[in-house]
């Protein structure tokens, strides 16, 4: 089976959120929230993914500064972090392995996003 | 279950290494897992995983990897260079594994690029992507 691309159709979707807006704002809140958690979960450091150098303090500013905003009147999650160090430590330097915790909470909740859907208008 | 990441990793390695013009470009076999050798002079290939799970929906087993895969360089035009070459040999292709683990598809997903200061003042550039590795047994 050969397969290059995936062409993601939203019509369907747009459709039932057109017909019920609030009730999609729900499902993106309470994903939008959920990868925050599951990114604070993983976030470093800890004993499994310890650091470089171990003298160093840990802090907590990262996943302190973990945090969820909306947009478009409520139709965007927005996960972000608000230190300068966030993208190193997700994605590494030439120096630093990388140490992805936003990724696979991402990509956890991909796993159940569509069921999400299906649940909230009984598809 | 057993985990994948072996045998990908050896996929990974050894469809890299076996690319002359990778090597060519790098001028040696500088690949590496997850972090290069402290000594080890830019340029170089990195891959690490961002994500790896297992899609429990059917009896048979399905598993998605992310992979990230970048070039750290001094020069941006050579880095560039070697993430068309990587991407050449993934995107869209199929990673030989040596287990009972098939890779039925893999697509090149999200653009990359980073810049980053060394300690040295050094200017060093990242260019790579995430590549989504599909598999089943």
């Amino acid at each position: 089976m050969a397969i290059n691309r995936t062409v993601l159709d939203t019509k369907k979707l747009d459709e039932l959120i057109a017909k019920n807006p609030t009730r999609a704002k729900r499902v993106i809140k309470e994903s939008t929230f959920q990868v925050e958690a599951w990114y604070k979960e993983r976030v470093p450091r800890d004993l499994q993914r310890p650091p470089k150098d171990m003298r160093r303090k840990v802090t907590g500013n990262l996943r302190n500064s973990i945090d969820s905003t909306f947009e478009n009147s409520g139709f965007m999650g927005i996960v972000s972090d608000g230190v300068e160090y966030g993208i190193y430590q997700e994605l590494g330097t030439s120096r630093i392995p990388a140490r992805p915790a936003l990724k696979p909470a991402v990509e956890r909740l991909a796993k159940l996003w569509i069921e999400k859907w299906k649940e909230l208008f009984n598809v | 279950m057993s985990s994948i990441i072996p045998e990908l990793n050896t996929a990974l390695y050894t469809t890299l290494s076996g690319s002359t013009a990778l090597t060519t470009a790098l001028g040696g076999t500088s690949i590496y897992f997850q972090q290069a050798p402290e000594s080890k002079e830019v340029p170089f290939v990195i891959w690490s995983y961002q994500s790896s799970f297992q899609e429990n929906i059917e009896l048979s087993p399905l598993h998605q990897v992310i992979v990230y895969i970048r070039c750290y360089d001094t020069n941006p035009a050579r880095a560039g260079t070697v993430d068309n070459i990587i991407d050449g040999l993934i995107d869209g292709k199929t990673l030989s594994l040596s287990g009972s683990w098939v890779n039925y598809w893999s697509a090149r997903e999200e653009d990359i690029v980073l810049v980053e200061e060394a300690p040295s003042q050094v200017t060093i550039h990242s260019i790579g992507a995430y590549y989504r590795i599909n598999l089943d047994k």
